[in-house]
């Protein structure tokens, strides 16, 4: 075993606790600005967790409950409360008006985490040391380790019972499935999302792959003609590109700004999802050429093969 | 016009068509030799295999057995897109539908046998121009072929069949569609074009028409059975 936290919010389960604060010298905030989420940790929470400290320092066990109280501030944090200085040492309190205690010393910062959820941005967060806290909800241990998780989880139900019989040990997961059961929804929504994209780019190839058959027939005349009159199969590949050319055009033109407005939607629900992401762009325009030509390869063929005596015979 | 060079030479040409187990002889035993600048007609009645004879002429089809020399070139054999690039160089068609391109313009219809030999944008645009004066259809240019009458229609062909200098224009029925009034304007045109040096190889059924041409030649089931030069005059 390498570390041991415990937090009173579990991380990325969408639990938060939150609180509007008051900052000793700080900047004056709209109303719904002055909220800050907060946690009860422990000491080794954040090295545990790999929740860089970048300055001050972390809990110790010496921020008990009738030491000083203390708090460490994310960066989001700072930005929002101490803009331009530095916030050690620096003093706050929870709840608004003139009469609130600006009890809490700010003695470090940490680099912002996804806290509440993984699609979560950035939210100024306050952590606490638990055992300054009047009333602790709930307990969520964090184990650093380099066994096996399945291992590490019998031995740890087993450290708990021969302390506590009673104490129920539940939920134990790894990090791991604690993101994936976050990103379930999410991941539920981007394979959804894919599938109905799939199915759209088939019926795109079945639709050009119909049109273009059938464009093929309409034009066996004309391409006889241009074959009596010195079209190779080159040409007539091309004059089948061309029309399909267009189609790929009509439908980027009408496609690709539908397509930016979706993005954008999707840029609330959807985690790493940017609405002007150019690869995304780029990827799916190649995709409906590929379908496209996929789709006019075999209409093409046939076009090739038409016999320049049709031309005649078609009088 | 008998000292000028041999243009085609075809010599015991057959053609035989295969449908299931139907085996059908429509040219036999053709021999026919045609100069440069002469103006044949090819006539006899329907289904005689006057259009097959054409489109082995023009290298639309290729011949069952037998020979054919174009410009002293065996052509009989050649490959696919041989037969294409000589068409396109060597042979202009008039066909009886006039075979347009309806959403091309006049000028379009007339340079693609141009832009598939790879002539020059300006190179294109002379020809083509040149070709439309010829036939009175310089004023059209940006018409579509819906918008022209039958006559002005078969004019355009005619020039797109004459804007690549062939050898040879080969013409099927190319009064077949056409009014008596504009079947004579073509026919005329088709003279001129021979007086001013053109090769012309017509098909037709109409014999008033076979009369403009200098030598007609007449099938019956496939086979060459008269051959007449100038004023009906049988050979």
């Amino acid at each position: 075993m390498i570390a041991v936290g415990t937090g009173d919010v579990p991380t990325l389960t969408g639990d938060d606790e939150g609180s509007n604060i008051t900052v000793e010298g700080g900047p004056q905030l709209a109303e719904d600005l002055q909220d800050v989420d907060y946690d009860a940790v422990s000491p080794g929470y954040f090295s545990t967790l790999g929740i860089p400290l970048l300055s001050g320092r972390e809990f110790n066990e010496g921020d008990r409950a009738t030491a000083p109280k203390v708090a460490i501030a994310s960066e989001a944090m700072v930005k929002r409360f101490f803009p331009g200085r530095n916030p050690l040492g620096a003093h706050f309190g929870f709840g608004g008006g003139s009469k609130v205690k600006l009890d809490f010393e700010i003695v470090g910062v940490v680099k912002d985490v996804k806290q509440e959820h993984v699609s979560s941005a950035p939210y100024p967060y306050v952590y606490l040391p638990y055992a300054q806290r009047p009333k602790v909800t709930g307990m969520t241990f964090y184990v650093r380790s380099t066994q096996d998780p399945l291992l590490l989880g019998t031995t740890l139900q087993g450290t708990v019972r021969d302390l506590d019989a009673n104490l129920p040990v539940y939920d134990l997961k790894t990090m791991e499935r604690v993101v994936e059961e976050d990103l379930f929804s999410a991941r539920l929504v981007a394979m959804l999302s894919a599938s109905f994209a799939g199915l759209a780019a088939l019926l795109a190839a079945l639709g050009i792959y119909g049109v273009l058959a059938y464009v093929v027939v309409q034009r066996t005349r004309e391409i006889g003609i241009r074959m009596a009159l010195g079209a190779v199969a080159g040409h007539v590949r091309l004059l089948i590109l061309k029309e399909v050319g267009s189609m790929v055009l009509i439908g980027v033109g009408v496609g690709l700004p539908l397509a930016y407005g979706l993005a954008r939607f999707s840029e609330s629900i959807l985690y790493g999802v940017h609405a002007s992401d150019p690869a995304v762009y780029a990827l799916g325009l190649g995709l409906i050429a590929f379908i496209a030509l996929a789709a006019c390869f075999f209409p093409a063929r046939r076009a090739t093969r038409v016999d320049p005596l049709v031309a005649l015979r078609y009088e | 016009m008998s000292d000028a060079p041999t243009l085609i030479k075809m010599e015991g040409v057959k053609k035989v068509f295969y449908t299931d187990e139907v085996e059908t002889h429509a040219l036999e035993e053709i021999h026919l030799e045609i100069k440069k600048g002469t103006y044949i007609s090819i006539a006899g009645p329907s289904g005689c295999g006057k259009s097959t004879l054409l489109s082995i002429l023009g290298l639309l089809d290729s011949p069952s057995d037998g020979s054919y020399m174009l410009n002293g070139q065996p052509v009989g054999k050649l490959t696919i897109s041989e037969r294409t690039r000589i068409r396109n160089r060597e042979i202009g068609f008039i066909f009886q539908a006039f075979n347009l391109i309806g959403d091309l313009t006049v000028y379009e219809n007339v340079e693609l046998p141009l832009t598939y030999r790879g002539t020059s944008s300006a190179e294109r645009k002379q020809k083509v121009q040149n070709a439309l004066e010829r036939v009175g259809m310089a004023h059209r240019l940006r018409h579509y072929p819906s918008q022209l009458s039958g006559g002005q229609q078969q004019r355009v062909a005619v020039a797109r069949a004459l804007v690549g200098d062939p050898l040879i224009l080969m013409a099927d029925e190319p009064t077949g569609n056409l009014d008596s009034k504009n079947g004579e304007a073509v026919m005329e045109l088709l003279r001129d074009l021979h007086r001013n040096g053109a090769t012309v190889c017509m098909v037709t059924h109409d014999t008033r028409y076979a009369n403009f041409a200098e030598r007609s030649i007449h099938l019956f089931d496939g086979r060459i059975v008269e051959e007449t030069k100038e004023a009906g005059v049988s050979v």
